[in-house]
């Protein structure tokens, strides 16, 4: 879990890596992660649980890809996992 | 068409179009398929610069024009900026003008406002190495969930430093 950041930072990039992101709408927030924690690069990394999986709330959830994102953040929504304040748009 | 290296058929150099095709956005095939060749044949026959060069033209799909002095540095035409899209060369912008000396970075799904005001506030030092032979290649899409602003994906071709922009969002990352 990566979090926001209030300056650009120089960061190294190591050879053939990959990467995929979920960027949350304002608004969104795991309850029981406050977000403030997160920022300027204070990640959270979430352990793996399987080659295709890794625990987050104490469930293992699947690995997202490029194309099924969305699964993966329906699953958490509809796990409390991630919520929405709708105040915020 | 530029004569393609004796090892490399047809077949592989359609494969590594298909590999790119999604990330160069190719508008015309056969372009990209000729740049590719013309790649392919450079990296066997020329130096560094000339096939770093012909790379660039690979993947924007467009002639780039090289300054006199040929030491690798090339400047971006306006033609170049309408054909790349939004390409942007290393942690800089795409302005004409420019002269950079590195490998094409997507830097999509940051308002182009704010990356421009980061960007011009970064120091020269910084920029520079930013601009010094990372190579990422870098995709996004928006999202129709309520939940998402947008799915990126990303891969380093080799080892660098990037310059990360501020952003007021928070992401999930997975990485390997």
């Amino acid at each position: 879990m990566r979090g926001p950041e209030t300056n650009a930072t120089a960061i190294d990039c190591p050879a053939e890596g990959e990467w995929l992101g979920i960027r949350f709408r304002l608004g969104t927030f795991m309850p029981q992660l406050p977000i403030v924690n997160l920022i300027d690069r204070k990640d959270v990394a979430s352990p793996r649980a399987t080659g295709r999986s890794f625990w987050l709330n104490g469930s293992a959830w699947e690995y997202p890809n490029f194309e099924n994102a969305e699964t993966l953040v329906a699953r958490l929504v509809q796990g409390s996992v991630i919520a929405r304040d709708s105040a915020v748009w | 068409m530029y004569p393609t290296n004796a090892s490399a058929p047809e077949t592989q150099l359609r494969e590594l179009l298909e590999s790119r095709a999604e990330v160069v956005r190719a508008r015309h095939i056969e372009g990209v398929l000729t740049s590719l060749a013309r790649q392919r044949h450079l990296r066997h026959a020329a130096s560094g610069a000339m096939a770093r060069h012909a790379e660039v033209q690979a993947i924007v799909g467009a002639d780039l024009r090289p300054l006199p002095t040929r030491r690798g540095i090339f400047e971006i035409t306006e033609m170049d900026i309408a054909a790349s899209g939004d390409l942007a060369y290393g942690c800089g912008l795409l302005k004409a003008g420019t002269e950079v000396d590195s490998f094409p970075v997507r830097l999509t799904g940051v308002p182009a406002p704010y990356r421009r005001r980061v960007d011009d506030r970064a120091p020269t030092s910084i920029r520079r190495e930013c601009l010094a032979g990372l190579f990422i290649i870098f995709d996004d899409r928006p999202s129709d969930s309520p939940f998402v602003e947008r799915v990126w994906r990303c891969h380093s071709e080799r080892a660098g430093r990037f310059l990360s922009v501020a952003s007021s969002h928070w992401e999930m990352v997975v990485t390997r």
